[in-house]
């Protein structure tokens, strides 16, 4: 076991420096430059003392050398955009984006899972071609125009929830208040990753059901009710936690654009800004730390098996 | 909903900020949102429970009525500090926080601020400032004229990190005569300077620095700046919003609203749909976002002409667009007055040259127009020496076809429509212009700044002030199509170093009349900026956004 975690966190480390080179390899090939060097009345003399200060004058493999040396300190820099420490700056949106993402998520397998196994309990029946139906219409609109939509529908014609933002800007701390900011992002976030889930869940929970052992199971006469959750849920799991763990960048993606609809001032959001504005050591920064959660996630993954397989060892 | 067009301008720095122009200001949110017991202010909510709010999707929230809050979108976190801002969302929010030696008023003119009066030396080259004494910044420190020479030195000084050095170019040193007294002295006699001083250059407090550098300050550029504006910053949520409190010692007329806050909202449809909501009063919108907004109920569209000019900018250090006949032609080919309805749904003003209709005292209106007549411009062009070929493209003598490609920044399809318009016309008369769109800052630093490019579709926003010299003038750096022309040179050398307002007059007419000949861009139109407000607010001066923000002591809106 902890041979085997160390292992895993060798390859993590490596899995992130690659991530992170690769990243500041293609920003700096693409074409134009940070948004704050865009000013048309930029002189000649005012760009160079520019970049200068924010050192972009050195070759681009010194800068990564000297980015790589920093953050081996813990020192991530500061934002061109913010002109403040990107630590400081991204941590402050961490948790926004932990609890937007980790609420759409926590939604979507609540529904996702107990629905995929009753649809793949009684495929084709009534249940199965409405929510397979509901999931396909999910999975197609886009999520800024479903953001846009809900915006419309509850905050502007009911006028029941708020537009925007995570908290009412100026009042105390209250959770009914969060609360109610959360609803809609949450519910629009976790409408594609729900369906997405379900098409797993249902898929893997077939192929659970016509395995040998569950002839044998109910051969023995366990109800009906017990072999689909003690015996085929479990099996069925395992595949749908691995496309949970894959599902967790597309997560934060997916963040990034209800982010920005709904003006929740998460890292998804940060990092689109960061990425437009060519904000080099933000988006960095970003992506350390979104690679860092995502190998991270997966190690989980890969530990959940075990308890969810007996069969299944770690080497 | 009424539309009006007014006057004055605000204007901004540079083909800048592309994203721009919401900067977007919403009043009062406060009476938001809160389930079950809300009392705002500083109020706090009743914990509903999760369950209750899920379920609760009923009754609308009524605060109580007891703070008037304005609201106002912003795209992004504003740096607040105006020495070191580059973008006008934190222009805008600068411009509450931290006032200037003068201000603008409804006619664009300078009037005292921090300022109580000046004189000018007889050669134009000092200008002494008295200060309004009393004045305290928010920390409760007196205001004094260390705060103005510092202020000005951090300004100059191309280390610092500011970003209003090209405007104050002119500066050669602030002395500090008494603790109420400045003296500037500038290179050169310099005109805009007074309209520069009420543009971007509020004062900092020297004490709040003491010995480190304004980029190092992150604490106050972020969350605790420290100004003498009509609101003072009090809280500063990343990502989220700016909340500002009156200030109960500022030195003007007493702030009408109780709070102002700024709200990060990047997307202007949910900028415009928050508006409708209630929980934003003052948003920033494009032609585009028109229809999301008339006929809504309590939303107000108001339309204030700004110094702005959007333009088709031709490369003319090469031969294609060397010559004035050709840009004259272009301009006849052109039909601007259709851009303007169909494109930007009427909220623009038709071009006569580069000064805009908002700068009253200079726009001479007495200076022909061109009209939009594609037989004068094929008439221009075959003079020229220009001859249709067999697929319709016009060749010149040797034989090369009139053909280029016009750069427009992706994304706003105001601009991207525009760009359009402008290629069909030109193909209707033979010239043949691809399209190439590109982010806004990929097409500044790459393709304007180097002078890479043979068309581009920008603008410039400019400060209350005819002043073009740095745009329009032989071999200066904002000239980015490198227009030459010796009689606009020595105008718009004059013209800058002239103060007395009737004689400026009279050259910047000169300079229209010179621009009528010799086009050094296509101007396709002055745009007005639009703002979608919320029908309770009051006191909004028809002023662009960002001057109308110096006098946000005056805002207000009615209780609900």
């Amino acid at each position: 076991m902890t041979r085997f975690l160390l292992r895993r966190l060798g390859h993590a480390v490596t899995v992130i420096l690659v991530v992170c080179t690769v990243t500041f390899g293609i920003m700096h090939l693409a074409p134009g430059g940070p948004a704050v060097l865009a000013d048309p009345k930029l002189s000649a003399e005012e760009q160079r003392a520019i970049e200068q200060r924010l050192g972009l004058d050195r070759p681009v493999v010194v800068q990564y050398g000297r980015w790589l040396a920093a953050a081996a300190r813990g020192d991530l820099g500061e934002s061109f955009l913010y002109q403040a420490p990107n630590l400081r700056t991204v941590l402050a949106r961490v948790p926004n984006t932990a609890l937007l993402a980790g609420t759409a998520l926590l939604l979507s397998v609540l529904l996702a899972v107990p629905l995929g196994v009753w649809c793949a309990a009684r495929p084709r029946g009534l249940l199965d071609r409405g929510v397979g139906g509901l999931a396909f219409v999910a999975m197609a609109v886009p999520t800024f125009w479903l953001a846009i939509g809900a915006i419309f529908v509850f905050a502007v014609v009911l006028d029941v929830l708020p537009a925007g933002g995570a908290a009412t800007a100026g009042a105390d701390f209250a959770i009914a208040d969060r609360a109610r900011h959360l609803v809609l992002p949450a519910l629009v976030l976790a409408a594609v990753t729900t369906a997405e889930l379900l098409r797993y869940m249902r898929s893997s929970a077939r192929t659970a059901f016509a395995q040998p052992f569950v002839r044998v199971v109910r051969a023995k006469g366990v109800p009906s009710g017990a072999v689909q959750w003690r015996h085929v849920f479990r099996t069925a799991l395992i595949p749908v936690v691995t496309a949970l763990g894959i599902q967790l960048p597309r997560l934060l993606s997916g963040a990034a654009i209800t982010e920005s609809v709904f003006a929740w001032p998460g890292m998804g959001r940060l990092g689109v800004q960061a990425a437009l504005g060519r904000d080099y050591p933000l988006v960095m920064a970003i992506t350390l730390f979104v690679s860092a959660a995502v190998v991270l996630v997966n190690i989980l993954v890969d530990l959940f098996y075990v308890w969810a397989d007996p069969r299944i060892r770690l080497e | 909903m009424q539309r009006g067009t007014a006057g004055p301008p605000d204007a901004e720095a540079g083909i800048g900020a592309a994203r721009t122009h919401r900067a977007g200001l919403s009043p009062g949110s406060d009476a938001s949102i809160g389930l079950g017991a809300r009392i705002r202010g500083r109020g706090r909510r009743a914990l509903g429970g999760l369950a209750g709010i899920l379920v609760c999707a009923c009754a609308a929230p009524e605060g109580a009525p007891t703070a008037v809050t304005i609201s106002i979108p912003l795209i992004n976190d504003p740096i607040l500090n105006p020495v070191l801002a580059p973008d006008i969302g934190s222009v805008l929010i600068n411009k509450v926080v931290f006032p200037g030696l003068v201000r603008p008023d409804e006619q664009l003119r300078p009037t005292p601020d921090l300022a109580t009066g000046w004189t000018t030396s007889p050669d134009g080259r000092e200008y002494t400032f008295t200060l309004r004494p009393g004045v305290k910044w928010h920390d409760g420190h007196p205001f004094t004229a260390h705060d103005v020479a510092f202020t000005f030195d951090q300004i100059i000084d191309v280390s610092s990190g500011s970003r209003l050095r090209s405007d104050f170019a002119a500066v050669a040193g602030v002395d500090v005569i008494d603790s109420l007294t400045v003296r500037f002295r500038l290179h050169a006699p310099f005109a805009p300077f007074l309209a520069l001083l009420g543009y971007n250059a509020g004062i900092l407090p020297a004490h709040a620095f003491a010995g480190r550098r304004l980029t190092e300050a992150t604490e106050f550029s972020r969350t605790r700046p420290i100004g003498t504006g009509p609101f003072r910053v009090i809280e500063s949520i990343p990502g989220s919003a700016i909340v500002l409190e009156r200030n109960p010692d500022y030195y003007g007329a007493p702030p009408k609203a109780d709070r102002l806050v700024f709200r990060i909202v990047p997307d202007v449809n949910a900028q415009v749909a928050q508006l409708r909501a209630g929980e934003l009063d003052i948003v920033p919108i494009e032609p585009a976002n028109l229809p999301g907004v008339e006929g809504a109920p309590d939303v107000t569209v108001v339309e204030n002409a700004v110094p702005q000019h959007f333009y088709v900018g031709f490369n003319q250090s090469l031969p294609l667009f060397a010559r004035p006949v050709v840009r004259r032609a272009l301009e006849y080919a052109v039909n601007r007055r259709a851009i303007i309805d169909g494109v930007l749904k009427g909220t623009a003003d038709p071009p006569r040259g580069t000064i805009p209709v908002v700068l009253r005292d200079y726009h001479d209106a007495s200076v022909p127009a061109r009209p939009f007549a594609p037989d004068s411009a094929r008439a221009l062009l075959a003079q020229a020496g220009w001859r249709a070929g067999e697929d319709g493209v016009l060749h010149d003598r040797g034989g090369r076809p009139f053909r280029f490609t016009l750069l427009v920044d992706k994304g706003n399809p105001t601009r991207e429509q525009a760009a359009l318009a402008v290629q069909q016309d030109l193909r209707r008369i033979g010239v043949d212009a691809s399209l190439q769109t590109m982010e806004f800052a990929t097409l500044v630093r790459d393709r304007v700044l180097p002078g890479n490019f043979e068309a581009v579709l920008i603008w410039w926003t400019t400060p209350p002030d005819p002043d073009q010299y740095a745009y329009y003038a032989t071999g200066q750096d904002n000239n980015h199509v490198r227009y030459s022309n010796r009689v606009a040179d020595s105008l718009l050398a004059a013209g800058r170093a002239t103060a007395d307002t009737a004689r400026r007059r009279e050259l910047y007419s000169a300079f229209q009349r010179t621009e009528h000949e010799d086009p050094p861009v296509l101007v396709l139109y002055y745009p007005r900026e639009i703002l979608a407000v919320s029908s309770r607010v009051r006191g909004l001066p028809r002023l662009g956004l960002r001057d109308a923000l110096r006098h946000s002591e005056a805002l207000t809106r009615d209780p609900r």
